[in-house]
């Protein structure tokens, strides 16, 4: 499928390609722009501000569109995803000028799978300046390195380059994952329009392949955290991280591993029935608030199964959302719930990165302490022959607390 | 397009042709799964033609076709049920397929082409993306495309959350990380089976049950609709798979829940349960003896409006359970049913009929007795006999089975002469119709049973003109021409005046008694035991 990229939407479709045109011209423009000021200014100088807005939102366009932006300087032509960029006779110098400083740095040509943060961008000025570091790396400056940019620069190797590709890939899918679920509360919150659910499905669907490429650098994405209002976005998808860890340690196939995502993606989407004000809350729970979380599982269940959709792969998604959050030592008098398997992995998934993430009432535990919290005195709550498992699917987390 | 790829656009236009016409064909009969490989047949033989000269072709598609480079290879309509147009809405946007392409891969592939827009499924990118093909492959739009819903923050968003993922992986894997692959699984093949055993049946009766429970819960909020939806679409889907134990289940369960919104949830389910196509399914599903009650579950859903429709469902029912359930759903929806159910009670099967009137049995009177009289019309004397018992005693109710005594079937006369004797308020009537028939001159050819069954009906009404017949018969029997015939009416009337057991009878059969009467011996003897039966019953004990 990947020789398939290079395919699709960069055909002869007219529109497409007047689209990447334009914005392959603004590109260009605002790097000679940038060049030019780079020489008089520090990155941090507010001449900077329009022409990097300009870059950055014509990366932004095409991103959108493409999926990826990729400017090439291949002979004497600029290339703007695969896509020859035409120029006319006032800007021809421009173009040249810009082709021999990035080749006097080594530069080849610069590549974004998500949209290049401000600080990349004053990065990018730095570098074109004449305190620019003097050994570019595919990184940019090592000492402080890119963030969602990254160069081709002459003499890298094949490797270092497909590298850096996964790396930004991993942190794009991640990155769009905590977004959905941060998107989707707050949407469900007020009634709004949400993301589609293709768009998660996609997301979810790189994270399986970029585990399998990569599943070490790929686990210790979960190592991500943040405090507070921003929690549920991060804490879903690192639940999803740890739980496609999960199925692929378990040797579960590719489509069973994708459902563990979509379901921990889905897991907590029921805090949108529950006021901010009272998830932070620290302190003992009123009966109200106690009300709220006990029903917020079947929030999260009811959010999926509003899309209407009872395919098996819908149902996993709504069953484990529900099933994670149920206990599996019923009050007295209950029947022993029924749980699936991703309900019961999202179980330990969830508690783990749950006690390694510091929340306004209690502090992070180590990796360390978790797993011996989780596999000693919580034990009862979680699957018996998984919790087992645990230790040797976060094992990659443990070293270098 | 492949680079090197085949520029015969006539033999790629033959086999993308190929291909279309056998996924139609699929689309025609889509519920023949078993013959979709088949259908299939031509297409691989002419994708595998191409194949043979190049190792593989990559076509970009459209809502409207297939393109190798600059040529479209093939066209349809831009319609839902073409394989483009959902292909392609999906975000699908170049196919490839490859040399060793085989029909396994080849009906996977057109399962997910020509899935039925009807039917719940994910979208195509994803059934693609998760059925790994080896030999059929795609690409799809790019990106995630979040920036509609996300608005003018989304980009900063997302940018902010990367760089502190990149932070992370920043501070824990260095230039020279190297990864060390895909460690052996934790699980082997058997306990895979064995933890996740990926049952639908399990899956659906939990989903089922925590829609419920979102419901019951009044957790349903403004989604009520929409679950309602999901769960009439999981019983359907349940239907699709024969899961008939987990629908009996769902349904009883909804049938019982209660909370704020459980009454609009049923109502609306049950609209959707009483519709014909998925009645006549749940009955077809519910036909076998050993399975849970399936049908009753379901039709208790159904709202009181939906009696007509059950009724007229009857002629589909297999089994006497399954008849006998959708009797008593429509009888109980009485008011909506009427019309259906006496078209059914006039002139249905036989066996419907006699189901709606075993189930009619609970009905108010009047309303019984409109079943029976409707019943009585039947053509079948087995339906008429059943219906007569349930006849109310009213002057109508006497005229249908007067005339049902004239019936060409013995049966049907036995049990109206049985069912008149009952008429304890119309007496006199039920009377005259049993005297009418015993005077007609056929009476005399009936077999003795009957015509014993007709005078004992006579005498148990204990009327006045039935028993001034009866007394006239044994004391001043016809003229005969056969001394015989004179005696067996003799007898006959005893068997009557026996029946009706009161003081006057009893001094009638006494009177037979005495000598100076003169009456046959065999009367006499008649006479003799049958004032001994009514003096018995009078005292009530027992004859001798």
């Amino acid at each position: 499928m990947s020789e398939l990229s290079d395919v699709f939407d960069k055909t002869s479709r007219a529109a497409s390609r007047e689209l990447r045109q334009q914005l392959g011209s603004q590109i260009v423009l605002s790097l000679n722009s940038i060049l030019r000021n780079a020489r008089s200014y520090s990155e941090d100088n507010a001449v900077f501000t329009p022409v990097l807005d300009q870059f950055q939102q014509a990366v932004f366009s095409l991103i959108e569109t493409d999926g990826e932006f990729e400017l090439e300087l291949v002979d004497d032509g600029f290339y703007v995803n695969r896509q020859a960029l035409r120029f006319d006779a006032v800007n021809v110098p421009l173009r040249a000028n810009l082709r021999t400083e990035m080749r006097v740095r080594g530069i080849t040509g610069m590549k974004a799978l998500a949209t290049p943060p401000r600080g990349d961008l004053r990065l990018l000025v730095r570098i074109f300046s004449p305190r620019g570091a003097t050994k570019v790396t595919a990184r940019g400056d090592l000492r402080k390195p890119f963030v969602a940019l990254s160069f081709k620069v002459q003499g890298s190797s094949s490797e270092a380059v497909a590298s850096l590709d996964l790396s930004a890939r991993l942190v794009a899918a991640y990155a769009h994952a905590v977004f959905f679920v941060d998107h989707s509360i707050q949407q469900l919150r007020v009634a709004g329009e949400l993301i589609p659910l293709w768009a998660a499905s996609r997301v979810v669907q790189d994270l399986v392949d970029l585990q399998r490429a990569t599943p070490q650098r790929f686990l210790h994405l979960a190592r991500t955290k943040v405090v507070a209002d921003e929690y549920w976005g991060f804490h879903a998808a690192n639940v999803a991280v740890l739980a496609i860890t999960f199925g692929a340690r378990l040797g579960l196939a590719k489509r069973r591993r994708y459902d563990l995502g979509m379901a921990a993606l889905f897991h907590d989407m029921g805090v949108a029935a529950i006021p901010s004000s009272m998830l932070e809350r620290q302190g003992k729970l009123d009966e109200r608030a106690q009300a709220a979380l006990k029903a917020s599982p079947l929030f999260a269940a009811r959010a999926i199964l509003r899309d209407r959709e009872v395919h098996p792969a819908a149902l996993e998604r709504a069953l484990a959302a529900y099933e994670c959050h149920l206990d599996l030592v019923p009050a007295d008098g209950e029947p022993l719930p029924e749980i699936g398997l991703a309900g019961r992995i999202l179980n330990i998934c969830e508690s783990y990165d749950a006690l390694t993430t510091p929340r306004p009432f209690r502090p992070a535990r180590t990796h360390a302490q978790a797993l011996r919290v989780m596999t000693t005195e919580e034990v009862f709550r979680f699957d018996p022959e998984l919790i087992d498992l645990l230790p040797a699917v976060v094992a990659p987390l443990l070293g270098e607390e | 397009m492949d680079p090197g790829g085949p520029r015969d656009s006539a033999a790629v236009r033959d086999a993308f042709a190929a291909l279309a016409r056998s996924l139609k064909r699929i689309s025609v009969f889509r519920h023949a799964r078993d013959q979709h490989a088949a259908y299939l047949e031509p297409a691989l033989a002419s994708l595998r033609e191409l194949l043979e000269r190049q190792p593989s072709i990559t076509v970009e598609l459209e809502p409207m076709g297939l393109r190798l480079a600059d040529e479209m290879v093939h066209s349809e309509p831009a319609r839902e049920g073409g394989f483009c147009f959902r292909l392609h809405r999906d975000g699908v946007r170049t196919l490839t397929f490859r040399r060793g392409l085989g029909l396994e891969d080849l009906t996977a592939f057109s399962r997910v082409a020509m899935a039925d827009p009807q039917e719940s499924s994910e979208d195509a990118v994803t059934e693609l993306w998760k059925l790994d093909l080896t030999h059929v492959s795609y690409s799809a739009i790019s990106g995630y495309r979040m920036k509609e819903a996300g608005g003018e923050t989304m980009s900063k968003s997302i940018a902010d959350i990367a760089e502190r993922a990149q932070q992370t992986l920043d501070g824990r894997i260095g230039e020279s990380f190297a990864e060390p692959g895909q460690k052996p699984a934790l699980w082997s093949e058997e306990q895979r089976a064995k933890g996740d055993p990926q049952d639908w049946a399990p899956l659906a009766r939990r989903g089922a049950l925590t829609i419920l429970r979102i419901v019951e819960q009044d957790n349903a909020g403004w989604d009520l609709e929409a679950l309602q939806e999901s769960f009439w679409r999981l019983i359907d889907e349940m239907c699709e798979r024969g899961e008939v134990q987990v629908i009996a289940l769902a349904l009883d369960r909804a049938r019982r829940i209660g909370g704020a919104h459980s009454q609009d949830f049923r109502a609306a389910v049950g609209k959707k349960l009483a519709e014909p196509r998925r009645l006549e399914r749940a009955i077809k599903l519910g036909a076998g003896a050993e399975k849970p009650p399936l049908l009753a579950s379901w039709l208790a859903l159904l709202s009181p409006e939906e009696g007509g429709t059950i009724a007229t469902l009857l002629a589909l029912a297999e089994t006497p359970a399954s008849r006998a359930s959708l009797a008593v759903a429509a009888v109980a929806r009485y008011d909506s049913a009427r019309s259906a159910l006496l078209d059914v009670l006039r002139g249905g099967g036989a066996q419907d009929a006699q189901a709606v009137i075993a189930a009619s049995s609970t009905l108010p009177v009047a309303r019984r007795t409109e079943v029976a009289a409707a019943a009585s019309a039947h053509p079948n004397p087995l339906v008429q006999v059943q219906a007569i018992p349930l006849l109310g005693g009213d002057a109508a109710s006497v005229q249908k089975l007067g005339g049902l005594l004239m019936s060409p079937a013995r049966d049907v006369r036995l049990a109206a002469a049985q069912g008149l004797s009952a008429f304890t308020l119309t007496v006199d009537a039920a009377a005259n119709q049993l005297l009418a028939a015993i005077r007609r001159s056929k009476f005399g050819k009936l077999d003795r049973e009957e015509q014993t069954a007709v005078y004992r009906a006579l005498g148990k009404l204990g009327s006045a003109p039935g028993f001034a017949f009866l007394l006239e018969r044994l004391t001043r029997p016809a003229r005969r021409l056969f001394k015989r015939r004179r005696e067996a009416e003799q007898l006959l009337a005893v068997q009557g005046l026996a029946e009706e057991a009161s003081q006057r009878s009893l001094r009638a059969l006494e009177d037979v008694l005495l000598p100076s009467r003169n009456h046959p011996p065999g009367v006499v003897a008649a006479s003799r035991a049958a004032a001994q039966h009514v003096r018995a019953a009078q005292r009530g004990g027992k004859t001798a």
